[in-house]
C-alpha cells in the first residue's frame, strides 16, 4: 500500500468515525450543520486526493495533515454530551460571540458552526475558531468551545470565556486589523513594553517587586531577553482581558482573579505567552475607573446591597497599582476600551452594562433566599410579570453574594457553598432561558 | 389540614413564605393548584444495569465508598439524558423516568405539597408513579417519577406542563429538626435508598 | 515530541498552490458542487487576509493553559512556535497582484475577485462580456499565483 492509498483508506476511517458521532445526543442546534460540513470536507479531500500523483510528496504530506486535523475534530466532538457542560450558559455565550465571529463571506459560509465539549480541568478553558492558514479544506469554520469537565456547574467561573472571545475575534481579518490599529496601538505606543529592549530592561529593573527578583534569580539564563513574539503574545493577552471586561463585566473580573491567582498565587509569574498577573490587574483597574465602576455603589439605595457591591469593587476592581506593574497610563487604557466597545457595538455583540438596582436587588435577594436567580415574578401576582434578564447580570449577582454566603457557618463548608451558589446560578440561567423563550413566542404570536 | 385555594396560594407567595419559581404564565395557576413544567434531565434505568432492586445492595451504602464494584453498579444503574428546550424525549410503554420540574419550590414550615399528574397527560397514559408528598421546609426542584402506562410512546419536551402541585396547611409548624439540612437542596433527580434505616430487616 | 508531531509544519504554500490550481480548473466548468464551493470560499478567505494584512496566525493557548508546567518558564524563544506567518504566500499574492491587476488597489482587487468567487461558489455566474473578461483575468491571476507558489514548493 503506498502513501496515497493509505490516505484514501484513512478518509474512509474518518467517515466511519463521523457516523459513530450520530449515536450521541448533543446540545440543541447545529448537529446537522456539523455533520453536513464534515461530509463535505471529506468528499472534497477525496476528490482532490484521488487524481494526485503518488509521487507528489508535498501534496500528499499536506493531505496527511488535513485528514489528521479532521479526525481530531470529529473525535473531540464525539466525546461531547449535553450534561457535561452547562448548555444554557453555552447558548448565551453563543448568542454573544457569534456576531463577532462571522466571516466576511458570501451566503451562509461566513457563519461558524458551534460545537461544545468538556474535558479535563482548569487548563481546558478554550475557544477555538479554525485559523490555521495551512488548512486546505474548510467550508464553514468550526467554532469550538471547551469547558473544563471538573467545573461543569461553575457558571460563575465561566465568565472567563469573555477573554477567550477575544482570541476568536482575532482570527477574523477585518477585526484583527481594527484591533491592531485601534486597541493594541494605544497600548503599545508608550510604556515599558514599547519595545523588546525596553521590556527586557523593565524585567531586569532592580526596583521590580521582590517576587520578580526571586523568579529572575531562579531562571536567570532562560529569561535574559524578551522577544518580539513574546511581546505580541503578551499584548494579545492584555487585549483579551479587555474583551472579558467589556463583554462580561464584573463577573469576568472576579473569575479572572480567582482562576489566575489559583494557578499563580504570587501573581508575578510570567512566561512566553502571558505577562505577570499584577500587570493585567493594573490595566483592568484603569479600565474599571474609565467605565466608572468604582462609583457604581453610590447609585444603590439599598444599604446592604451597596455595602456588598463596595466590597466587590474593593476586592476585584483593585486599587492603585505599584509603579513597576503600572505599565499603561489611564489614557492608553481608556482609548483601548472605547475602541473595543465601538467595535463590539458595530458587529452586534452587546457590551456589559451595570444593572439597575431594580434588576440587581431581586437577583441578590433570590440568592440569599437560596432561590435560583432569574427574572421570575415572585410577587404572588395572578398574572406573573416575568422579565428578560441579561445572563451576565445573573452571574454578577452570584459574585456579589459569593463571599457573604461562603462566610456563613453551614454544613456545606466554604468550597461546597461555592458549588451550591454556582448550581443556583446555573439553574437560574436555565429558568431564564425558559422565560425568554416563552416571552419571545408570545411576542411572535406563536403561543 | 386544608387545601389552599388560589388566593391563599398567592398570598403565601406575596409574603415570601411559599416559592414556586418561575411561573411562566398565569394559566398555570388553577383554582387550588399550580401546574408544573417538565425539566431537562431524564434519568432512566438501564436494562443491563443491575439484576434486581435489592435493598440489601443499599444497606451500609456509606461503608462502600471505596468499593469500586458497588460504586460502578450504582452509577451505571441509570442512563442520564439532558435535553435542551425544543429537543424531545420518548417515554416508551412500561418505561419509568425520573425527571425534575423546571420550577424551584420552597415550602414554609406550615405547608406541605402533593404532586399529581395533569389529567390531560394522564389520559394519554402518563402517570406520575406515586402521589409525591413534598414535606414542609422542602427546597429544590421536585423529582417526578414518570411512567407510561399506555400502548404507544409519549413524546415529551422540556417545558411542557406535565404535573400539578396542591398545597395543604398543617395543624402546626413542622419542627426544624424534622425538616432536614438547609443545604439539602435538590437540583436534579437522584436515585433513592430503599434500605435507609431498615437494615435491621435485611440479611 | 511525539513521533507524528514533527509533521505539524506550516503547509500554507502547498495548500494555496493546490487551491489556486483547482480554481483554474473550475473557472470554465459550470455546475454546482461542494468542491467548487469550498475551493472558492477558501480563496475568498485568503483574499480577506491579503486585504487586511492578516497573515500571521496564532495558536494561542487557553487563558489558563499557559500555566501548565511545560508551558510556563520556558526560554523566551519558544514563544515563536505558536506564531506562524506565510511570507511565501504573501509574496506570491503580491506578485500576481502586480502582474495581473497592477492598476487596482488591494482593496479593489479583493472586492472584485470576491464578487466573482461568490458567483462561482454559488454557480450563478452572469453570462455577459464583462464577467467573461473578469473570469479570464482571474484565471491568469490564479495561474500566476500557483506558479509562484510551485516554484518555491519542495
Amino acid at each position: 500500500m503506498n502513501s496515497k492509498e493509505f490516505l484514501l483508506q484513512e478518509c474512509e476511517n474518518v467517515r466511519a468515525t463521523l457516523q459513530d458521532v450520530l449515536r450521541h445526543d448533543y446540545a440543541a442546534g447545529s448537529s446537522q450543520e456539523f455533520y453536513d460540513e464534515f461530509c463535505e470536507r471529506l468528499e472534497v479531500l477525496e476528490s482532490i486526493l484521488e487524481p494526485t500523483d503518488p509521487t507528489d510528496v508535498s501534496t500528499l504530506g499536506t493531505f496527511a495533515k488535513e485528514i489528521s486535523l479532521l479526525s481530531t475534530l470529529v473525535h473531540r466532538v464525539e466525546r461531547s454530551h449535553a450534561g457535561e457542560f452547562p448548555w444554557p450558559f453555552t447558548e448565551y455565550l453563543q448568542d454573544l460571540a457569534e456576531p463577532l465571529c462571522m466571516e466576511n463571506l458570501a451566503q451562509n459560509e461566513g457563519k461558524p458552526i458551534i460545537r461544545v465539549y468538556a474535558e479535563g480541568g482548569l487548563f481546558s478553558y478554550q475557544i477555538n475558531l479554525e485559523d490555521d492558514l495551512s488548512v486546505l479544506n474548510i467550508g464553514r469554520r468550526i467554532f469550538t468551545i471547551v469547558f473544563p469537565h471538573t467545573l461543569r456547574h461553575h457558571v460563575l467561573l465561566h465568565a472567563i470565556f469573555g477573554h477567550e472571545i477575544g482570541h476568536a475575534a482575532w482570527t477574523i481579518p477585518q477585526h484583527k486589523s481594527d484591533l491592531k490599529g485601534k486597541v493594541l496601538e494605544p497600548l503599545r505606543a508608550v510604556g515599558p513594553l514599547n519595545s523588546t529592549s525596553q521590556a527586557t530592561a523593565w524585567l531586569k529593573d532592580t526596583k521590580a517587586p521582590p517576587p520578580i527578583l526571586e523568579l529572575r534569580d531562579q531562571y536567570a539564563d532562560e529569561y535574559s531577553e524578551i522577544t518580539l513574539n513574546q511581546l505580541d503574545s503578551w499584548f494579545q493577552e492584555f487585549m483579551c482581558d479587555l474583551f472579558g471586561l467589556v463583554t462580561f463585566g464584573g463577573s469576568f473580573l472576579a473569575a479572572h482573579q480567582t482562576l489566575l491567582l489559583a494557578l499563580d498565587p504570587s501573581g508575578h509569574r510570567w512566561g512566553p505567552y502571558h505577562p505577570p498577573y499584577v500587570c493585567r490587574k493594573a490595566m483592568l483597574w484603569h479600565a474599571c475607573k474609565h467605565l466608572g465602576w468604582p462609583n457604581f455603589p453610590s447609585d444603590i439605595s439599598d444599604t446592604k446591597l451597596r455595602s456588598d457591591i463596595e466590597a466587590f469593587v474593593t476586592e476585584y476592581c483593585g486599587s492603585p497599582p505599584g509603579p513597576w506593574e503600572d505599565i499603561f497610563t489611564q489614557d492608553q487604557v481608556a482609548q483601548a476600551v472605547d475602541a473595543l466597545k465601538d467595535l463590539l457595538t458595530q458587529v452586534g455583540t452587546s457590551c456589559f452594562s451595570m444593572p439597575d438596582e431594580s434588576i440587581l436587588l431581586p437577583l441578590v435577594r433570590m440568592l440569599r433566599e437560596q432561590i435560583p436567580p432569574c427574572g421570575s415574578d415572585l410577587s404572588g401576582s395572578e398574572n406573573p410579570a416575568n422579565r428578560n434578564v441579561d445572563f451576565r447580570h445573573i452571574l454578577f449577582a452570584g459574585w456579589i453574594v459569593a463571599d457573604e454566603l461562603a462566610g456563613q457557618n453551614n454544613d456545606a463548608g466554604k468550597g461546597g457553598q461555592f458549588l451550591v451558589l454556582n448550581k443556583l446560578c446555573e439553574m437560574g440561567l436555565l429558568q431564564q432561558r425558559a422565560i425568554d423563550r416563552y416571552k419571545a413566542a408570545k411576542e411572535g404570536g406563536t403561543s | 389540614m386544608s387545601a389552599l385555594v388560589k388566593a391563599s396560594i398567592l398570598a403565601n407567595m406575596a409574603q415570601n413564605k411559599l416559592v414556586v419559581s418561575p411561573i411562566i404564565c398565569g394559566s398555570q395557576l388553577g383554582a387550588s393548584s399550580i401546574d408544573l413544567r417538565l425539566g431537562n434531565v431524564f434519568l432512566m434505568v438501564r436494562a443491563r444495569g443491575i439484576p434486581a432492586v435489592d435493598p440489601g445492595r443499599f444497606a451500609h451504602a456509606d461503608d462502600t465508598a471505596g468499593d469500586h464494584a458497588f460504586q460502578q453498579a450504582r452509577r451505571q444503574k441509570h442512563e442520564r439524558y439532558e435535553a435542551s428546550f425544543g429537543h424531545k424525549f420518548l417515554l416508551h410503554p412500561g418505561m419509568l423516568a425520573l425527571v425534575p420540574t423546571l420550577e424551584w419550590i420552597k415550602l414554609p414550615a406550615n405547608l406541605q405539597g402533593i404532586v399529581t399528574a395533569r389529567s390531560s397527560w394522564a389520559r394519554e397514559g402518563l402517570s406520575i408513579a406515586t402521589a409525591s408528598l413534598i414535606h414542609p421546609g422542602y427546597k429544590g426542584v421536585i423529582t417526578l417519577e414518570l411512567a407510561n402506562l399506555g400502548q404507544i410512546p409519549l413524546t415529551l419536551y422540556p417545558g411542557l406542563r406535565i404535573a400539578q402541585i396542591a398545597f395543604y396547611s398543617l395543624s402546626e409548624d413542622a419542627k426544624e429538626k424534622d425538616m432536614g439540612s438547609r443545604f439539602n437542596m435538590a437540583f436534579e433527580p437522584v436515585e433513592g435508598n430503599v434500605a435507609h434505616e431498615d437494615e435491621a430487616f435485611l440479611p | 515530541m511525539t513521533l507524528l508531531s514533527m509533521y505539524k509544519r506550516d503547509d500554507s504554500r502547498t495548500v494555496y498552490r493546490i487551491l489556486a490550481e483547482e480554481a483554474v480548473k473550475y473557472l470554465d466548468r459550470p455546475g454546482a458542487s461542494k468542491k467548487r464551493k469550498i475551493i472558492f470560499t477558501n480563496l475568498a478567505r485568503l483574499l480577506e487576509r491579503y486585504r487586511y494584512d492578516a497573515f500571521s496566525y496564532d495558536d494561542a493557548p487557553g487563558i489558563l493553559e499557559v500555566f501548565k508546567p511545560q508551558g510556563e518558564n520556558q526560554p523566551a524563544e519558544h514563544a515563536s512556535t505558536h506564531h506562524k506567518t506565510s511570507s511565501d504566500v504573501i509574496l506570491a499574492l503580491e506578485a500576481a497582484h502586480t502582474q495581473v491587476y497592477h492598476s487596482l488597489s488591494k482593496q479593489d482587487l479583493v472586492e472584485n475577485l470576491k464578487v466573482l468567487l461568490a458567483q462561482l461558489a454559488a454557480s450563478k455566474v452572469p453570462d455577459d462580456q464583462n464577467t467573461k473578461a473578469g473570469l479570464a483575468k482571474a484565471r491568469v491571476f490564479f495561474e500566476t499565483l500557483s506558479e509562484r507558489l510551485r516554484k518555491r514548493s519542495a
